[in-house]
């Protein structure tokens, strides 16, 4: 189970850092910076980490019979920016 | 979003495929010669939902979000019925791999209760039918609505 912990750590890690690389530096890497598309590229790369994460999440919340209002606090939560670091020292660094 | 989304919606195909062969040999082997399923059977079992799991999440984004032809089911529904293309694209590859998703989570929670001994026999007809199912419904090319076997972008 701890490999599964692991992964999911690593992927709520990433998916956070890559929310913050989209709002923090893509945007004003396209204001300022000649970079138009950087944006999309970003917002895919963290859209397609961000379903991942979900998909994982339910996953070991179901094997690990977590709360559902847990669940739902990591989807909302990791949708914020720092949200997933949050989640992880909260409920997933510790178990 | 739709074309990063559609490479590495092909993309990932490749890796649910190979992971799938892979499981649906390792369990024909342990039912033919009558040996456990083992934990670390399951673990392999586990990396497979995920990347099946991911892989139907950006299928369902595409379908959802991007696909001009599934965008065109949603503004005439009659179209549909109508247009094969539109029938592959908006309905029959979704419910398809929706329907192979179902009966892998079905057969996973039935082999899972089952006794190692048995769990072998119920993953491999699980993976089975999951396998057909899912070769059922790729845009192979060369079929009217197929697409390349590899998408460089």
């Amino acid at each position: 189970m701890s490999f599964k912990r692991n992964y999911l750590r690593l992927l709520a890690f990433s998916e956070s850092c890559s929310l913050l690389g989209l709002l923090f530096i893509a945007t004003l890497l396209r204001k300022f910076g000649d970079h138009p598309h950087i944006v999309k590229t970003m917002g895919a790369f963290h859209g397609a980490l961000f379903l991942m994460l979900v998909y994982s999440l339910f996953s070991y919340a179901y094997e690990s019979s977590w709360p559902k209002r847990r669940v739902m606090l990591g989807i909302v939560v990791m949708s914020l920016p720092f949200g997933g670091f949050w989640f992880d020292r909260k409920y997933l660094s510790h178990q | 979003m739709y074309e990063p989304f559609l490479l590495l919606h092909s993309w990932t195909r490749w890796a649910v495929l190979l992971a799938l062969i892979y499981l649906l040999a390792r369990s024909a082997l342990l039912w033919r010669l009558q040996k456990p399923w083992t934990s670390k059977d399951s673990e392999l079992l586990w990396v497979f939902d995920q990347i099946f799991g991911y892989q139907v999440l950006f299928g369902f984004a595409l379908w959802l979000a991007g696909s001009p032809l599934v965008k065109a089911a949603f503004k005439e529904a009659g179209l549909i019925f109508d247009n094969s293309l539109v029938f592959f694209w908006a309905l029959r590859h979704p419910l398809t791999m929706l329907v192979a998703f179902g009966v892998f989570h079905m057969g996973k929670a039935r082999a899972k209760r089952s006794s190692p001994e048995k769990a072998a026999r119920l993953y491999f007809l699980t993976l089975l039918g999951v396998t057909l199912l899912i070769l059922s419904a790729i845009p192979w090319p060369g079929l009217f609505y197929g697409r390349p076997l590899f998408r460089w972008q």
